[in-house]
């Protein structure tokens, strides 16, 4: 009996303490909790897409050659829907070549992009099946795509910019074949407008002829408010001082950073020194990881350009560039890189919302616009020429903000857009009385 | 079966399930227990033995409750002016935009040999406007300038152009020249946790700022900022720490982010004399200021072979 009683009383005691161990480790966890707080703030974010390589590195044009004539898609949505679908054809039989004075050939395809990058990111952009990787110092604005009428496949050449090497591939594919093929059969649809190439320009730039109606549209649009930039820039938020500078204008400082909020855009700047050890990861990737990280492509945003330490992406809406060009500029993301750190960061924080209204706008001939660029000074330093929308931030009666994209001419000098001048009063006369 | 035999089974299903419970409790009480602070610094001491890099500064103190504090440019008044004009032996002039002070003094103040920093402060208190804000900083012999820094919320802001008393220094261990900046009153932002002088020691090392047989010969507490904007005004100083290596070399640590910065002197001091002293002085000597003139000419002096080739 009395071992009975003492039985009972072990187990009472097992399963006191058993509860009284459960209890103690749930306990122990809520010490914990206070510094999961601190993480959260991390988790800011601008509410962008996740982007790829691929996103980031899209044509400005395709052009397609034949006869010594140009032509491209009249609507760009379609030369990028073109753009996809070549992007899964597979790329085989890769080889390095040397160039050759003449690149001759009968119908091809030049797909332009905005800037150069190393070859190497095709890896990414197309369905290669080796790697291009060649030379560090093969750097591409474009490639070609020639149908080979005799063995019907299609030949894909990369020449570098400076000329002096090409890497070449082939597309083994009747299907593919033929869907470039009909392209060029039906050239003569309006699905297409004829192009020219503009003589004199530091690269080949091939604008349309006709002049064409585009519309401009006025945007709603959002701006990200401060705190959220705030706490996706500055880690610890309680060490940081604010101050607003100039009405609207807000100051976010610590000892080594400084972050300005102003006109719906922000310029954010890190002094801090860091001796990491250098990597080689290239800035675009940094950068690209680094806008991820907060979701910062909160919009169709493009690589514009990039350095060895700097980088920037613009804005396209429609398949056309967006141009800014103020103190903030609302059309771009620019970041500068130091030791693998962000030490330069300016960017647009409006994402435009819906459209209110839209209205049309005669553009000038392509005609009009060589003889500009020809009547200039500057037309050997001219890389590019679009059609871009203009950006402004007006307000209406209702003391609203809306945005204006307007369409017009631009040319492309030194990574700055300006519009193309007009030419003057004599060479239009000119112009149209001789046309 | 019988309620005994359930008792029993039970007694030894209950003595499982706590031994697995305390084993538990006790591995999870040894995670958090530890805080991740104290994991860094044992693996930093086996580092610095490893480099054999010694560690002969006080390192124990108790880490002062400092917060980041924020502050804007004082400018000097008229009154301030006539009072130090009052005092024998010393002219003084202000800058255009009242931030710079410039003081001659009629005959050069000669610096004993051997000086003690308590000393030196106390040769120059009677001529100095707030002397008792100003603490020595640092002799620097390369220029031959004498720096003291301004000292908010009771510590130094370390080498900072718009908190420094600057004395200029002929070959003769005199003084001829000074200039004052001040920072005005501090405003003290939230709190926040500071690192302890061994994490800002292991940061410097991460930095490769520490090598090898090295010694960590003193650490010091006091403020720093990177950003000097100057149209802004605000400057925002971050509780740091000075690090001295080997009595010769000074790093500034960060105390709350580790931010690591060498602490450049003459660098410094001739980007500061070049890109801002100088120009405020040139402004005044278009106004015919004798002592701008020849304050301007001495610094034009110190600093002209460090000065930045121009490109």
């Amino acid at each position: 009996m009395k071992l009975e009683t003492a039985k009972s009383l072990l187990l009472i005691i097992l399963i006191g303490t058993s509860l009284i161990l459960t209890f103690g480790m749930w306990n122990y966890r809520a010490e914990y909790e206070p510094l999961n707080d601190v993480e959260s703030i991390d988790e800011a974010d601008l509410g962008g897409e996740t982007k790829d390589v691929d996103d980031v590195i899209k044509p400005n044009n395709i052009v397609f050659k034949m006869n010594g004539q140009f032509f491209s898609y009249a609507n760009p949505a379609d030369s990028m829907q073109l753009f996809e679908d070549i992007q899964r054809w597979k790329l085989t039989d890769i080889q390095n070549r040397a160039a050759e004075d003449d690149r001759e050939s009968g119908a091809e395809a030049e797909i332009i992009f905005p800037t150069e990058v190393p070859l190497s990111l095709f890896d990414s952009i197309l369905n290669v099946d080796n790697t291009l990787r060649s030379n560090t110092n093969f750097y591409v604005d474009r490639f070609y795509i020639a149908l080979n009428e005799e063995t019907g496949v299609l030949q894909v050449q990369f020449v570098s910019t400076d000329g002096e090497e090409v890497v070449e591939g082939t597309i083994h594919s009747t299907e593919h074949y033929e869907r470039l093929l009909s392209i060029f059969n039906e050239l003569d649809d309006e699905a297409y407008e004829e192009r020219e190439l503009i003589s004199g320009t530091a690269k080949d730039i091939y604008i349309p002829i006709e002049a064409k109606s585009m519309k401009s549209f006025t945007y709603t649009f959002d701006t990200t408010d401060a705190v959220t930039i705030r706490n996706i820039m500055f880690t610890n938020p309680n060490v940081v001082n604010i101050s607003e500078s100039a009405p609207g204008s807000i100051m976010y400082r610590t000892d080594n950073r400084q972050l300005n909020i102003s006109n719906h855009g922000m310029r954010f700047i890190d002094v801090a020194e860091r001796n990491n050890e250098p990597t080689d990861t290239n800035v675009l990737r940094q950068s690209m990881e680094k806008i991820n990280e907060h979701k910062g492509f909160t919009d169709d945003y493009r690589l514009e350009s990039f350095t060895e330490d700097s980088i920037a992406y613009r804005l396209y809406r429609f398949q056309y560039p967006v141009v800014n060009n103020s103190y903030m500029d609302l059309s771009m993301i620019y970041q500068e890189w130091q030791n693998d750190q962000l030490s330069e960061y300016n960017r647009s924080l409006i994402s435009l919302d819906t459209v209110i209204n839209t209205s049309s706008k005669e553009l000038r001939s392509g005609n009009e616009i060589i003889l500009s660029i020809q009547q200039g000074e500057n037309a050997a330093d001219i890389d590019d020429v679009q059609i871009a929308y203009r950006l402004t931030i007006g307000s209406n009666e209702n003391g609203e903000d809306y945005v204006l994209l307007e369409p017009n001419w631009y040319q492309r000098i030194d990574n700055s857009w300006s519009t193309v001048p007009e030419i003057n009063a004599d060479t239009q006369q000119n112009l149209e009385g001789g046309s | 079966m019988q309620w005994s035999h359930i008792k029993t089974l039970f007694i030894l299903s209950f003595l499982v399930l706590n031994i697995y419970l305390l084993f538990q409790f006790i591995s999870k009480q040894q995670d958090m227990n530890i805080p991740e602070l104290e994991v860094a610094d044992m693996n930093l001491d086996e580092e610095l033995e490893q480099e054999r890099i010694t560690v002969s500064a006080d390192v124990h103190f108790e880490i002062p409750d400092l917060s980041y504090i924020s502050s804007s440019q004082k400018e000097f008044s008229r009154t301030e002016i006539s009072e130090l004009n009052d005092i024998d032996d010393i002219n003084a002039v202000r800058s255009k935009d009242n931030q710079l002070l410039a003081v001659e003094f009629s005959s050069p103040l000669e610096i004993p040999e051997d000086i003690e920093p308590g000393a030196l402060s106390e040769l120059v208190r009677p001529y100095v406007l707030n002397a008792s804000e100003f603490s020595f900083g640092t002799w620097n012999r390369d220029l031959n300038i004498i720096v003291f820094y301004q000292n908010k919320e009771g510590y130094p802001i370390y080498l900072n152009q718009h908190a420094m008393l600057t004395f200029y220094v002929n070959d003769d261990r005199e003084i001829t020249h000074y200039t004052q900046t001040m920072v005005g009153d501090a405003d003290v932002q939230e709190s926040t946790s500071l690192n302890a002088p061994m994490i800002a020691i292991g940061s410097l090392l991460h930095n490769r700022y520490l090598n090898s047989e090295e010694d960590v010969s003193n650490v010091e507490f006091g403020y720093y900022s990177r950003i000097e904007d100057e149209g802004e005004g605000t400057q925002v100083f971050a509780p740091t720490y000075k690090i001295t290596v080997d009595d010769e070399n000074d790093y500034f640590v960060n105390a709350a982010e580790s931010f690591t910065y060498p602490g450049n002197y003459t660098g410094y001091l001739v980007k500061m004399l070049e890109e801002n002293y100088l120009r405020k002085l040139y402004v005044m000597l278009a106004e015919d200021s004798r002592i701008a003139d020849d304050l301007s000419s001495m610094i034009e002096d110190k600093i002209e072979p460090y000065r930045s080739e121009p490109e």
